[in-house]
């Protein structure tokens, strides 16, 4: 092992280094420490409350208003490059409202009715994108992720959204936790648990869009499962199982984004797999010391 | 003076009713056992009394308010049905969940020493302080259960409100949770309780009320025994067996 990692080492740091020189790579790290910080958060408190599948439903959904934003900005002939972002937002958060209100009104999170939201939502996108036409090479980074094409004002917009995110977190945390736990007790305590159903879901597609761009449409829900899920096999606490969450997120994203640097494979897809590496280490290591050992 | 009052209650989640015209009062110290076959309504009955649902006709009064507007949740601890199965997997400790009982309390500002206090001492109280650092999921269903309790009594709440809490607890466990139940009580406590052995709420509960969409009896546990409203609900086959403790 010694052996292996001595001349990985320093290989790794040239990497890293030479990586770092180049300004959008730079903006392709700090986009996906953001995503590592975001995804995992919001998670959390998705993932132990079985609402796991509303990322990759409001993700598809978001990618209509990606899809309407570059339109607009076909017409209106400018290259604006939160358009896509701000239709995408504006979509997604809609959708979140509309699937909590259903879920409210039936009681359960259909599985069935947020189906055809996420397929109507994604069928809307390509729909738009062919009575465009020429936006395939702007709507496939949407589509796949690339972090290597967030723009600058891409950037600052997701270190805002990640400050705002965390804030707003950690000042409801108790009333989350708490809902996340034991959604029945927390109406009998009296939490404004509606209040806080809709924030978390409205967070969920702040996060799913802000993170769109360096995960994409198909892939942008893992980070908000994966990371949690191998937390979840060995954190002692709720407190920790998201800061252990984060680390994994982070972990893949750097470790992603930088062998899409030196190998040339698609940074989202190396995060995931980094990802779900560290969630089979994480549900070895619990196989062999027990829950939270 | 009544912590719960129950008038001319009718509801129904769908056009048949699960409960009909239910008139009922729970009183400041009383510790009532709520009983009924399954599916009689009694946690539905449950959910009213604590506001959780709108009675299609009728009013419910809790602590003297309309129960759906009453926005005091620091005075109700409240622990659901089957709290001691198996968790979900939430990588939570026991002490994060005796926590959340001092949330209301705190709302959005922090919790105080005296809040960490107050879960030091129910922990205690209910022989899990040894516990506090363990994941729920790595417990039995009777420390589960006590986890639970303990959160609901650091809530410091004057009305307690157990929805079978003892499903998948051991024999042992039992005995000690209606043990606390009892001291709980005596310490001036009002507590209502769906048990599904009817031997053993009998034996500590201080009122019955029996339910099968109807409130079929209220009163002393021993006329509930005596009388004929277990084979009014029940049916004939049902016969009560006395716990010795």
């Amino acid at each position: 092992m010694k052996g292996l990692t001595e001349p990985l080492t320093p290989l790794f740091i040239k990497a890293m280094a030479e990586m770092l020189s180049f300004p959008f790579m730079q903006r392709a790290l700090v986009a996906g420490l953001c995503v590592g910080i975001l995804a995992p958060v919001i998670g959390s408190f998705l993932v132990h409350r079985r609402m796991a599948f509303i990322g990759d439903t409001l993700a598809h959904v978001a990618f209509a208003g990606v899809a309407a934003g570059l339109f607009v900005r076909s017409l209106l002939g400018t290259d604006g490059d939160l358009l896509p972002l701000a239709g995408a937002l504006v979509v997604a958060a809609v959708a979140a409202v509309a699937i909590q209100a259903i879920s409210d009104y039936t009681d359960v999170y259909n599985d069935v009715s947020m189906a055809i939201v996420l397929s109507g939502g994604f069928a809307v996108g390509t729909v738009l994108i062919s009575l465009s036409g020429g936006l395939a090479v702007g709507i496939r980074s949407y589509i796949f992720g690339n972090p290597t094409a967030v723009g600058r004002a891409h950037v600052y917009v997701m270190v805002a959204l990640t400050v705002l995110v965390i804030l707003i977190v950690a000042v409801t945390y108790k009333h989350l936790l708490y809902i996340t736990i034991d959604e029945e007790a927390a109406r009998v305590a009296r939490l404004d648990v509606a209040r806080h159903n809709y924030l978390l879901v409205v967070l969920a597609a702040v996060v799913v869009v802000a993170a769109m761009q360096v995960m994409g449409v198909i892939l942008v829900a893992a980070m908000l499962v994966v990371p949690v899920a191998a937390a979840g096999q060995i954190a002692s606490s709720f407190k920790r199982s998201i800061v252990l969450a984060v680390l994994v997120a982070e972990g893949a994203t750097v470790s992603g984004i930088t062998l899409s640097y030196t190998h040339d494979v698609a940074a989202s897809g190396a995060i995931v797999l980094v990802a779900i590496g560290l969630y089979v280490l994480a549900a070895v290591r619990r196989r062999r010391t027990g829950i939270g050992g | 003076m009544s912590v719960i009052d129950v008038e001319n209650v009718s509801f129904g989640y769908t056009d048949t009713s699960v409960l009909e015209d239910v008139s009922l009062v729970v009183d400041e110290g009383e510790f009532l056992g709520l009983v009924g076959p399954n599916g009689s309504g009694k946690s539905t009955l449950l959910r009213l009394m604590l506001g959780l649902l709108r009675p299609d006709t009728g009013s419910v009064r809790l602590f003297g308010e309309h129960a759906r507007e009453f926005a005091d949740g620091r005075r109700i601890g409240y622990v659901g049905q089957g709290v001691a199965r198996a968790d979900r997997g939430i990588p939570v400790t026991v002490e994060e969940v005796v926590r959340l009982g001092r949330f209301p309390h705190a709302g959005y500002g922090r919790l105080r020493e005296e809040d960490y206090q107050i879960v030091r001492d129910v922990m205690e109280r209910t022989g899990i302080d040894q516990l506090a650092d363990r994941r729920l999921q790595a417990l039995s269903g009777g420390q589960r259960q006590r986890t639970f309790i303990a959160r609901a009594l650091a809530c410091e709440a004057e009305l307690l409100a157990l929805d079978e809490p003892t499903v998948g607890v051991d024999a042992e466990s039992r005995d000690t949770f209606y043990d606390l139940l009892g001291q709980l009580n005596e310490d001036g406590i009002t507590i209502l309780l769906i048990e599904h052995d009817l031997g053993v709420v009998t034996s500590h509960a201080t009122a019955i009320a029996c339910v099968d969409r109807h409130l079929h009896y209220h009163g002393d546990p021993s006329g509930f025994t005596d009388g004929n409203a277990i084979v009014d609900a029940y049916g004939a086959a049902q016969r009560v067996i006395e716990h010795d403790h």
